[in-house]
Formats: structure tokens, C-alpha cells, sequence
């Protein structure tokens, strides 16, 4: 089962909170100058920008590393799905909970789209792709970064119902 | 609401307001496009048979009878041997009343004569991007200052300084076409400093851009304009003939009747002419580029730098600006009005254009920029010159001289680097579309009256007369530099300037880039103001082949903490003593917050390791996925194995 983030170690919650941190960071100046201002991300924010991006790449390949085998699909997600569907509901083993399952696919979203995140970005550092290369990377960029917050959104906000059941 | 409860409300109303935002980027912006193409009217109406386009592409041969202004035949054994008029040599058979309103000639065109009602109408040209003025300078009064008949932001019509349209053809019209401002306006009221009864119109010079022989010399158009033979000027030019005699020595009241060994006299040359009267005239319609750079081109001093890549390439300057029979030459900025935008721009040429229904970049065999590895943003930023225009910026802006601003070409003119006007290049400030492109500035600096913050110059000959013997004589200069001009000559003057005439305003001095004035108690202020701004031009040329464009060594270019392109130091160039040496940065000139650009180019010390990073990272996580792809994939074999095992 998912482990609770309150039971990891030290280590593991400094990674959380520093992901948490970069990203309400990064979201506020990635979205922010164009939904506030409606002008592309320039100057002081793009600076921001940038400062706080390689501190969740590092975030993110820890979390990965930390967190991937507590995110693993088993049996009791297997066993979920097929009560969802009806295909089975003899008791075959333990039955997971909807809101782990979902934790567990943003999770894997997350990790998946990570990495066209981070890589649309750091390759077009590299003189490999002309303008329309550039283009492309740069709506890569864009558009997996809204799927990718969209994912975080919702996996930090089933981790925040699950500690609130956990209290109650 | 205890505080989990909160917390999950929160978290409800980020989820929702980030979907809602979602949507709206989703959405994206609109972008106007940039590529439609305005049609130039390609089909005027031609009157005149020499306007006609047969198609034929070999060009014609002009063998033709030359015709004085009072449309007589000119030729060797002609008696009296009058120079020709090309405004009714070449009208004969081209439209020279349209020629007459085209780029070179419509900057002082302002009313046109209504036949029916006898009346000027007035015309209004489009002044277009603003360009190199022409620069009045003068040792004596520490003055050079860009005057302009179009009406270009921080020039000054030459009126103001007490420059009519006669002297201007005088001092200016080595390097005018002629017609427009130098064809006598009849209508006007005559200043009797004006000497258009002996000196005649300087009409339009077909032979400065459309000839091409070997022989037509216009540094001797220019002798003949300094000798105020305005009307002989493209005959003594042309190599048909030999012009001696000048209008300047005829005294100030001479009348044609009163004969004098100093008449400009005309004789034609026997061997250059044919049978009929008529004589050989070598006319191109494709103007060589030799005859464009007569007037436009420029010294970059110190600064090595080989000719623009496109003529290198063998192109020549009318192939990108081009003009039908109006005349109306295609500068080639983004954005020029009346100008078919497919063709016009260096986007015109390099870039496929989005809305055109035919492929037409590739034109004349221009390349197709790949731009690899720099980021888009630089496009919305920089102009093209940006990178690939003018000479390669340094620690700091060098010195130029160009052919209009330092009569380059010229007979007698002064060649060394340090005359006026001082002109600073390569400068980056954004132009008229906000983007950064390299500029060419000078740093006004003229005597003036203040009225409220209007600033209106004051001529040069008026300073002289007023300072007396503040300012130093013509005699006491060195050369045609700033005089070293004290705090104490400048209070001096605006003193004199002040007791003489205070109805005018409050007489200040602008150099520097500031402007100085007295206070109350007689002491001189320096004060912030526009018109002390430097003016500033667009370079466009010489374009740098793409291996020294700005970048190609890397971002460092122009982001290092030291690059030219933000911090090169551009000089305040000033006559005054106690400014001079004065140096500001370059982002003060491009608009931008200088802490932060230095911050900005602080950051790329760091960008190898970013890279290095984000890189590392991403494989880490490429890693971690593939591992547990690889483990669900052994966990389906196993599923499959285990049902094969049933079924057996």
C-alpha cells in the first residue's frame, strides 16, 4: 500500500516540500505573466523562472528515485478495477481505494511527463533545432507543463484528502 | 472549519481555478500575421513612350540629341554651347514630372500646383522610417546638428537655422540627385541671399544613379555645386563636356548683361559626339552599385570591415531596392508602407512567406535561415541587423563617416577621422517597431532659445555675430573638430544671447546629451531634455556573412557579463572641456532595467550547469520509468505464463 508522506523520512518531506515549493513557484511565473498581464514570460519573472526549474529537476529525479516503488501498480489495483468493471468480484486478495489508484497514475503521469517538460527545454540550449524545432519544443513545453500541473494538482490534493481522512 | 478542511477547500479552489486557467491558455493568443502582403500599384499610367516595358531585357541604347533648359539642340558646333537640361533632355521620352515626386527628390515636396485653381495644394509625402539627416556643422559655434526637410523626430528643418533652400543645395547638393529643394519654387517669395537668377534650378541629375559610363565623375558634379553652377553640374559630370567659369566669383548684383570672364562656359567634346547632333549616352536602368555608394556609403574607422555580403554575392543594390517608374525606392524596413511585403524586407527574401499563394522566399537565391539552437524570443526582440548588420560592436562604439555627413568623395574634403560631425556606430536601440537594431547616432549639439519645452535653434551666424570674440576664430581651430570649449565661453554666451533678445526665450546650448541654461543668479545648469537625446539611424548595412552574425560563437555573444551588445560603453561625445570622455552603457540606450541584464547576464555563468542538470535529471526519471516499464512487462509475461499453465 501507498505509504503516508508523514511517515517518510526526513529526507523524503524536504523533498516534498522543496517539489511543492518550486512548483507553486514555477506555476506562479510560468502562468502568471500571461494570464495576469497577457505577455510572455520576460525579465524578473522569467529570472525566477529559471532559478527555481533545475531545483525541481533535482526534485523530481529524487522523487522518482524515492517514490517510484511505493507507487508501483499491484494486485489490490488490479482487484479495484476489476470490481469497477465487473469482471470479477470474487475475493481475490486486497481490494485498493479509487483515490490511491489515481494518486498512483498521477504519479506516473507526473514522472512521464517530466521529462518532455524538462528536456523541450534544456535541448533547445543546444544549437541542434532551427526555428521551427524551436517552435515545437517550446509549445512542447507549454502544453506539458499544463498537462504535468494538472497531474500535480490533483496528486497533491488526493495526498492532502487522505492525510485529512487519516486525522479524522 | 478546522484547518484540514480548509486546506482541502483551498486545494478545490486552486484545482478549479487552474482548470479555468487551463482553458485560457489552452485557448492561446492571437497573433495578427505579420506576412500579408500590401500590392504596390503596378500599373500606372504610362505617357511616355520611354516608360513603356517592351519586355525586351537586353536594355537600350541611348543615342540621342541633348537639349538645353530652353529646349533647343546642344552640340559642339552650337553657338551658344548652353548645358543640357535632363529634365527636358530625358522628358522627351519619360514621364519626369512623376520621376520628380519619387524617394530622392520628394523631401522638401510639400503643395502642388492645382491647374483649375492656380492654387498649391498641399501633398503630404509619408517620411517613412527615420534615416541619416543631413548634418550642418560648424567649428566656430560648436554646432552639428541633423536638419531634415522630412519631418523625422529630432531633426530640424534647416529653415530654423537660417539655412534656405538655395544654401542647402549649396552646402548639401554634392551628394543631391537635385530637383525637389533645389529647383527654384516660382510661387515663393525670392531672399535676395539667394542666387537662383545665375546659378539656375539643379534639376533632377538622371546621370547620378542611371549612368554608366566610366567617365561621368560626380565628384565634379559636386565642384561644379561649390562653385554654385547648379545648372552646369551634370554636364561638367556627364565627361561630354568641360564646364569652366564659376557663379561663385560673379559679384552679388551681376546681371547676364554685364558679361564677366567668371560666366560658367560650356564646351562640349567634338569625339564624343555622332553625326545628326546626336551623342552616345551610356544610361542603365539597373543602376550600378557604385553609383548608389557615391552617396550612401560609410567609413567605419578603425573597424575592418568587407563589403555586405550580398553584393559579395553579386547582388547589386536595386535588386532589394527596387522602384517602378514613381520612383518610390523601396527602403526595405518591416512594415514600409505602399511596399509589396513579400519582396521588401530581408524576411521578404529569407523567409517563406505564411499568406502567399506562391512560394516566394528564396528570391535571388537568398538562404533560408536556420537559426539552430536560439530561441525565438530573440525574433520578437531583435531586428535582423541586429545580428547580422554593421560592423561587430566592441568594448566601445567606434567613429563613421558617411558620404553625406562628411562629403566623402569630394574634392578638397577634409579625410581626417577626427572631423565633424562625429557619428558613433554601432549603437542598439530599439527602432520604430520597439525592436533592438544597431543605430548610427550623433549627439546634437547647437545654440538654441527655449520656449516653454519647445527647444528652436539658433543659426550659427547669429551665435558668431553675438559671441564676438568669446568663441574662438576660424583661425585659431586646428582642425574641423570640437574647439575646446570652456563652462565659463558657454556662460559667456548665453549671457550675450540672453541681454540681446529675450523675447525669443531662454537661450540655452545643447551638446552632450544635456541641455545648459542660466539660472537666476548667472550660473551655468545643466538640465535633462529630449531634443539633447542623441539621433539616432538605423544601420542596415554592410550585412556580415551568417559565420559573423552575433551569437555564433554562442550565447556568450551578446549575455556575457561583458558583452558589447548590453554593456559596451557608447561615448557622449561633447565639445565642452569638462564633459568630455563621458561614456554611457548600452542598455541605457535599449530600454532596459541595467541590474537586471547585468543579473540576467550573470545567470549564463550557470547555464552549463543548468543544462548539465535538467539533462541528468531527465535521465534519471527516463530511467526510473523504464525500469518499472520493464517490470510491469515482466509482471505481464508472468500473467500470461501463469494462464498458459492453467489452459495446460
Amino acid at each position: 500500500m501507498l505509504r503516508s508522506i508523514w511517515t517518510l523520512g526526513f529526507l523524503k518531506k524536504l523533498v516534498y516540500l522543496l517539489a511543492v515549493l518550486c512548483f507553486v513557484v514555477l506555476s506562479i511565473t510560468g502562468f502568471g505573466p500571461w494570464l495576469v498581464f497577457q505577455k510572455r514570460l520576460a525579465g524578473y519573472w522569467a529570472m525566477a523562472h529559471v532559478t527555481f526549474a533545475p531545483v525541481f529537476a533535482l526534485c523530481m529525479a529524487a522523487l522518482a528515485v524515492m517514490c517510484a516503488d511505493n507507487h508501483r501498480f499491484d494486485k489490490s489495483d488490479w482487484n479495484f478495477l476489476s470490481r469497477i468493471f465487473r469482471r470479477s468480484t470474487l475475493d481475490e486478495g486486497p481490494v485498493s481505494n479509487g483515490s490511491v489508484l489515481v494518486m498512483k497514475v498521477c504519479f506516473w503521469l507526473i514522472c512521464g511527463l517530466a521529462i518532455p517538460l524538462i528536456l523541450s527545454i534544456a535541448l533547445s540550449m543546444f544549437p541542434l533545432f532551427g526555428t521551427a524545432g524551436q517552435k515545437f519544443l517550446f509549445q512542447l513545453h507549454r502544453y506539458s507543463t499544463l498537462l504535468f500541473a494538472l497531474a500535480a494538482i490533483v496528486y497533491v490534493y488526493l495526498v492532502a484528502i487522505t492525510q485529512v481522512k487519516k486525522h479524522n | 472549519m478546522d484547518f484540514h478542511k480548509l486546506t482541502l477547500h483551498l486545494f478545490k479552489l486552486a484545482f478549479l481555478g487552474f482548470f479555468a486557467a487551463t482553458l485560457m491558455c489552452l485557448s492561446g493568443p492571437c497573433y495578427a500575421n505579420d506576412n500579408d502582403v500590401q500590392n504596390a500599384d503596378e500599373s500606372p499610367e504610362f505617357t511616355r513612350i520611354g516608360d513603356i516595358k517592351s519586355g525586351n531585357m537586353g536594355g537600350e541604347v541611348h543615342i540621342i540629341n541633348l537639349y538645353d533648359h530652353q529646349d533647343f539642340i546642344t552640340w559642339p558646333g552650337g553657338e551658344p554651347q548652353n548645358p543640357f537640361s535632363l529634365r527636358i533632355t530625358c522628358g522627351k521620352c519619360h514621364d519626369y514630372e512623376t520621376i520628380s515626386r519619387g524617394w530622392h527628390f520628394n523631401a522638401g515636396f510639400e503643395s502642388v500646383l492645382d491647374p483649375e485653381s492656380g492654387q498649391k495644394v498641399p501633398v503630404k509625402i509619408d517620411p517613412g522610417r527615420v534615416s541619416e539627416p543631413w548634418i550642418y556643422w560648424d567649428c566656430q559655434t560648436a554646432t552639428q546638428i541633423p536638419l531634415s526637410y522630412r519631418p523625422w523626430p529630432g531633426t530640424y528643418r534647416p529653415e530654423q537655422l537660417g539655412v534656405s533652400k538655395w544654401w542647402f543645395t549649396r552646402i548639401f547638393g554634392r551628394h543631391l540627385p537635385g530637383g525637389g529643394v533645389s529647383v527654384r519654387d516660382e510661387t515663393a517669395d525670392l531672399d535676395p541671399k539667394d542666387r537662383w537668377a545665375v546659378s539656375g534650378d539643379l534639376e533632377i541629375n538622371c546621370l547620378t544613379c542611371h549612368s554608366a559610363s566610366p567617365s561621368y565623375n560626380q565628384s565634379e558634379f559636386a565642384n561644379q555645386i561649390a562653385k554654385q553652377n547648379f545648372r552646369w553640374a551634370a554636364t561638367a559630370a556627364s565627361g561630354l563636356a568641360t564646364v569652366t567659369g564659376s557663379v561663385k566669383a560673379l559679384p552679388g548684383l551681376w546681371l547676364p548683361t554685364d558679361g564677366s570672364k567668371d560666366v560658367p562656359n560650356v564646351v562640349y567634346h567634338k569625339s564624343r559626339f555622332l553625326p545628326e547632333q546626336k551623342t552616345f549616352i551610356d544610361i542603365q536602368k539597373k543602376i550600378s552599385n557604385k553609383r548608389c555608394l557615391y552617396c550612401h556609403s560609410t567609413k567605419n574607422i578603425g573597424a575592418h570591415t568587407d563589403e555586405d555580403v550580398h553584393l559579395s554575392a553579386g547582388l547589386s543594390c536595386v535588386d532589394c531596392h527596387r522602384n517602378g517608374l514613381d520612383h518610390v525606392i523601396t527602403r526595405g524596413y518591416e512594415g514600409e508602407p505602399n511596399q509589396p511585403g513579400h519582396v521588401a524586407s530581408c524576411k521578404g527574401c529569407h523567409l517563406p512567406a505564411e499568406s502567399s499563394p506562391v512560394p516566394v522566399s528564396g528570391r535571388l537565391g537568398a538562404p533560408e535561415p536556420a537559426h539552430p539552437g536560439i530561441p525565438t524570443v530573440h525574433f520578437d526582440k531583435l531586428t535582423c541587423t541586429a545580428c547580422h548588420s554593421g560592423p561587430w560592436p566592441g568594448k566601445t562604439t567606434i567613429r563613421a563617416k558617411t558620404s553625406r555627413a562628411h562629403a566623402l568623395g569630394t574634392q578638397n574634403v577634409n579625410i581626417s577621422d577626427e572631423t565633424l560631425p562625429h557619428i558613433f556606430s554601432p549603437v542598439f536601440i530599439p527602432d520604430q517597431t520597439g525592436k533592438i537594431g544597431p543605430h548610427k547616432i550623433i549627439w546634437p549639439s547647437f545654440w538654441a532659445h527655449l520656449k516653454g519645452r519647445q527647444v528652436v535653434p539658433i543659426a550659427p551666424q547669429i551665435v558668431k555675430e553675438a559671441a564676438g570674440n568669446i568663441l574662438y576664430h576660424k583661425l585659431e581651430l586646428e582642425s574641423a573638430t570640437w574647439p575646446k570649449l570652456t563652462d565659463q565661453m558657454v556662460t559667456q554666451v548665453l549671457g550675450i544671447l540672453a541681454s540681446e533678445n529675450s523675447r525669443q526665450g531662454r537661450p540655452v546650448y545643447i551638446c552632450g546629451g544635456k541641455l545648459y541654461c542660466l539660472d537666476d543668479s548667472g550660473k551655468l545648469t545643466e538640465q535633462e531634455h529630449p531634443a539633447a537625446g542623441p539621433y539616432a539611424w538605423p544601420i542596415a548595412h554592410d550585412v556580415r556573412p551568417a559565420a559573423q552574425s552575433l551569437g555564433v560563437r554562442g550565447c556568450a555573444d551578446c549575455h556575457a557579463t561583458d558583452a558589447p551588445f548590453f554593456f559596451g560603453a557608447v561615448e557622449v561625445d561633447s565639445p565642452l572641456a569638462s564633459q568630455q570622455g563621458r561614456v554611457k552603457i548600452m542598455a541605457d540606450f535599449e530600454g532596459i532595467d541595467a541590474v537586471y541584464t547585468k543579473a540576467f547576464a550573470f545567470a549564463f555563468v550557470f547555464r552549463p550547469w543548468l543544462k548539465l542538470i535538467t539533462i541528468a535529471c531527465s535521465a534519471v526519471v527516463a530511467a526510473v520509468l523504464l525500469l518499472y516499464a520493464l517490470k510491469a512487462l515482466a509482471c505481464l509475461t508472468k500473467v500470461f505464463a501463469r494462464q498458459d499453465n492453467k489452459f495446460d
